[in-house]
């Protein structure tokens, strides 16, 4: 209900503030990307077909729904713990330099965490972390009035670091030499991505993408490869309408979504996002998402089968310097 | 002959760019800052060590500001490991905790295949993929040396971008250009330790300056 306000609040605030903006009828110019005269809403889900010099900024968190932490036993001893919440945080810094009007190269730096912030989910789930460095290309294959498509080609480093509380009170119980309450995996992947975007009208926009990645999973001594799927519809009401404001709605089907950290499960993402795009070279948001996802293990005695639902808030900004 | 067929069919696909564009062949020299990268044991930490290369380059150009760049080349890469030890006996010593330096070489014979798309009059842009063969590879210091070779997988893929600088000298050229490497393939044939070097493989910086006799016009 705190939330439903704070929408409803946020949305009022954005219209109240839109309406000093529509009384300004002078033409709109801008380095937004557009398409049929429409300027599209960036969403987080969607890898975008265009190579515009940008630099795009994303700062998140986010709850799980509560856990029902199993049965834990430790030295003999069974240990009943509470229902539990993990947070998940991040991060993400991207900068897209255009080349040509149909290929730009991006480099991408960002990390994530998803912590216990409990007795329960501390032990069964620990604190797992993840940085990573993604470079690579963007090309447009092909644009007309309406529509256009484009490809990523790419790489993406990644380290993730896994604390295992329960396994390293366990190792030490039963007298395992050097126990290690962390463990660093290291995960390489090239990506390649089809991206599409098309100008419905100067207020409305589609678009989506699928990507396909393959390289090391974060389970050590496999591979993995993933495929996902997306669209988000947008409307951006300020060229037309003069009213700073752009809203999109996205889903995404990800068949091992890192964010989960550990997961071998599928996921379907969802998000919706508030925008201020008044501005001819910034587009500032609030991003809404969530996720649906099987909660990783970290010894399977512990594992937890019920699905879990994330959903987190995040600030983003995306400028465009050209 | 087989190979020497598929140079022809190749030559006669491309013929036709050709003899319109501006191809170009030459000599290629850089070094290397090369850096061991993945999962490492506890205690030790990898480092980045100059290497050299030198070799061959042929520059196609497929339409008016693309080419494709093939750079066949002999690589020398260095890195450091150095790891922690508990004794005091190591190569240098500091803060009460001793550290050994190994050298890690492999030489390598690469071939890699770039995109070149010219960004104005003199800057360019290149990514793309090489494939290198490693037929020696060695760690030593510290009073040891050994062969890796049977734990090293000799085929490496890898995956390159990077920026070039042309500075025109007549109808020629000469390139400057800056490389990030990174070997998608692991670099050891099996896993040596099922925890702690599974993912181990090698990327870096490279600095190259290649001088090309250009055909056609200027």
């Amino acid at each position: 209900m705190k939330a439903l306000n704070t929408i409803v609040v946020l949305i009022a605030s954005l219209l109240a503030f839109s309406y000093s903006w529509s009384q300004d009828s002078s033409s709109f110019e801008s380095n937004v990307p557009n398409v049929n005269g429409h300027y599209f809403v960036p969403n987080g889900l969607i890898v975008n077909p265009f190579n515009n010099t940008t630099y795009t900024q994303n700062l998140g968190i986010g709850f799980s729904t509560p856990i029902e932490v199993p049965t834990v036993t430790i030295g003999g001893v069974d240990i009943q713990l509470r229902t539990s919440t993990l947070v998940y945080a991040n991060l993400l810094f991207r900068y897209n330099q255009k080349i040509k009007d149909w290929m730009s190269f991006y480099v991408r730096v960002g990390g994530a965490a998803r912590v216990g912030v409990d007795p329960g989910t501390l032990l069964t789930q620990g604190v797992n972390t993840m940085v990573g460095t993604s470079i690579g290309w963007k090309i447009q294959f092909w644009r007309n009035e309406k529509h256009i498509i484009g490809g990523t080609i790419g790489m993406t480093d990644q380290n993730a670091n896994f604390i295992n509380v329960l396994g390293y009170i366990q190792d030490v119980l039963d007298g395992v030499e050097n126990p290690n309450v962390s463990d660093d995996i290291s995960v390489l992947q090239t990506e390649l991505s089809v991206n599409y975007a098309f100008g419905i009208s100067p207020t409305f926009g589609l678009m989506a993408n699928a990507k396909y990645s393959f390289g090391d999973s974060f389970v050590r001594g496999t591979s993995a490869s993933e495929f996902g799927i997306g669209a988000a519809f947008d409307a951006n009401f300020y060229p037309q309408k003069r009213v700073p404001i752009g809203l999109s709605a996205g889903l995404a089907y990800a068949s091992l979504p890192e964010i989960s950290l550990t997961s071998q499960q599928s996921s379907i993402f969802y998000s919706f996002k508030f925008s201020y795009t008044g501005a001819s070279n910034l587009i500032l948001g609030i991003d809404f998402t969530g996720f649906e996802s099987d909660l990783g293990i970290q010894r399977d005695a512990t594992k937890i089968t019920s699905k879990i639902l994330v959903t987190s808030l995040a600030l983003s900004m995306v400028y465009y310097f050209n | 002959m087989g190979l020497i067929r598929s140079i022809f069919i190749i030559a006669f696909i491309i013929s036709p760019f050709a003899t319109i564009a501006q191809n170009g062949i030459g000599l290629i020299v850089g070094i290397n800052g090369t850096k061991l990268s993945g999962e490492k044991p506890s205690g030790v930490k990898f480092g980045s060590d100059l290497g050299y290369q030198f070799g061959l380059r042929a520059n196609l150009q497929l339409k008016n500001e693309f080419w494709l760049t093939v750079q066949p080349s002999y690589i020398e890469a260095n890195t450091s490991i150095v790891e922690k030890t508990s004794s005091s006996s190591g190569y240098f010593y500091f803060d009460n905790i001793s550290y050994r330096n190994f050298n890690f070489k492999n030489q390598m014979l690469s071939l890699p295949v770039l995109a070149q798309v010219k960004m104005n009059k003199r800057m360019m842009a290149y990514g793309g993929f090489g494939g290198t063969y490693v037929f020696d590879s060695k760690i030593s210091g510290e009073g040891l040396e050994a062969d890796l070779e049977d734990f090293i997988s000799n085929i490496q893929a890898s995956m390159i971008f990077g920026f070039g600088y042309s500075i025109p000298v007549g109808k020629n050229q000469i390139m400057i250009d800056l490389l990030y490497k990174q070997e998608l393939t692991r670099l050891t044939k099996e896993v040596v330790d099922d925890k702690d070097i599974d993912r181990l493989r090698l990327s870096g910086l490279v600095v190259n300056l290649s001088f090309l006799f250009n055909s056609g016009k200027k």
